[in-house]
């Protein structure tokens, strides 16, 4: 039984798999052109969806998000540029759509936060090395 | 003194980021501030006969736009709200939203019916122009057809009261 459990585990995953992908295919009926394919799934990937926010469109079996599919498959087959998509989503939904936040003063601190932390952190570590000072502060209590 | 300073700046720098993030985490109502906020309303969906001849009255008056359904369990327990509000001469769009129109109309006669002018959205594609991401939303509407505030939810006596004095001019309350 216990080499059985994770085949049975695996089946299971794969089968869960499989009916989650033909779900995902219903409402896409519009067909489009190989490169086209791989630009829609990069932008599915790209938008999140609204109804459960940690998942992607491309994830979530949300009606919004079977809709909102629908929609990034129809501009691409009207050759919508992928930034004219994500406009379009944007202008709807704002930036939360985009799991990609665009720079703005709004998500300044966001994107430029890390990098300041990791700046002031090295600046502060070297200043250490350089003066010495804390191995022997170290010592002495 | 050195030795102070090394322990406190970074419990002070500690506290400030967690600080940041609690208050970060207080936006919890989900209240995404809709892109169309400023904006002239997106076109709704195309009016049947009877909605056609009401439509030219809420021309130039702020109105409300209400995205619901009878399949909606929300958009139940804000229609008491919406029938008060109905009742003091504050104009509601009902946009009926992937809805069957029989159950549509069963729910109203039903429960009341707050709308002053009902439209179909069958396909929910109206609902993506106007950005809402599940019934019930509501949209206030100025008298310049011009998308003033938006609630995702349910409609509740606070957002009532907020939004009087714009939906109702010229009555004092």
């Amino acid at each position: 039984m216990r080499r059985v459990l994770p085949l049975l585990l695996l089946a299971f995953c794969a089968a869960v798999g499989v009916a989650a992908a033909n779900t995902a295919e219903l409402p896409e009926s519009v067909a489009l052109s190989e490169r086209d394919e791989a630009r829609y799934e990069r932008l599915v990937q790209e938008l999140r969806c609204l109804v459960c926010q940690n998942q992607s469109v491309a994830e979530s079996n949300a009606p919004l998000a079977l809709d909102l599919r629908r929609i990034v498959r129809r501009m691409l087959a009207e050759g919508h540029s992928d930034r004219e998509i994500k406009e379009f989503m944007r202008g709807r939904y704002g930036d939360f759509v985009l799991y990609q936040p665009p720079f703005n003063a709004v998500t300044a601190l966001l994107w430029v936060g890390p990098a300041v932390l990791l700046l002031v952190a090295f600046l502060l570590w070297w200043r250490r090395l350089r003066t010495g000072v804390v191995v022997e502060d170290d010592d002495e209590t | 003194m050195t030795k102070m300073a090394r322990f406190s700046v970074p419990a002070l720098l500690l506290a400030l980021l967690v600080g940041l993030l609690y208050v970060g985490m207080q936006d919890i109502d989900r209240s995404l501030a809709s892109p169309l906020i400023g904006l002239p309303a997106p076109a709704l969906p195309p009016a049947d006969e009877g909605a056609q001849a009401l439509l030219p009255e809420l021309d130039g008056r702020p109105h409300l736009v209400n995205f619901w359904a009878s399949w909606c369990l929300p958009c139940l327990e804000e229609h008491p709200i919406l029938m008060r509000m109905a009742g003091e001469g504050i104009p509601i769009i009902g946009v009926n939203y992937k809805d069957d129109p029989a159950a549509a109309e069963r729910w109203l006669q039903r429960h009341g019916n707050p709308f002053a002018v009902i439209l179909e959205d069958r396909r929910g594609s109206f609902a993506i122009d106007w950005g809402v991401y599940g019934v019930p939303e509501t949209y206030v509407v100025d008298a310049d057809g011009v998308i003033r505030s938006k609630r995702v939810g349910v409609v509740d006596r606070a957002f009532k009261e907020e939004h009087r004095a714009l939906l109702l001019p010229g009555v004092d309350g």
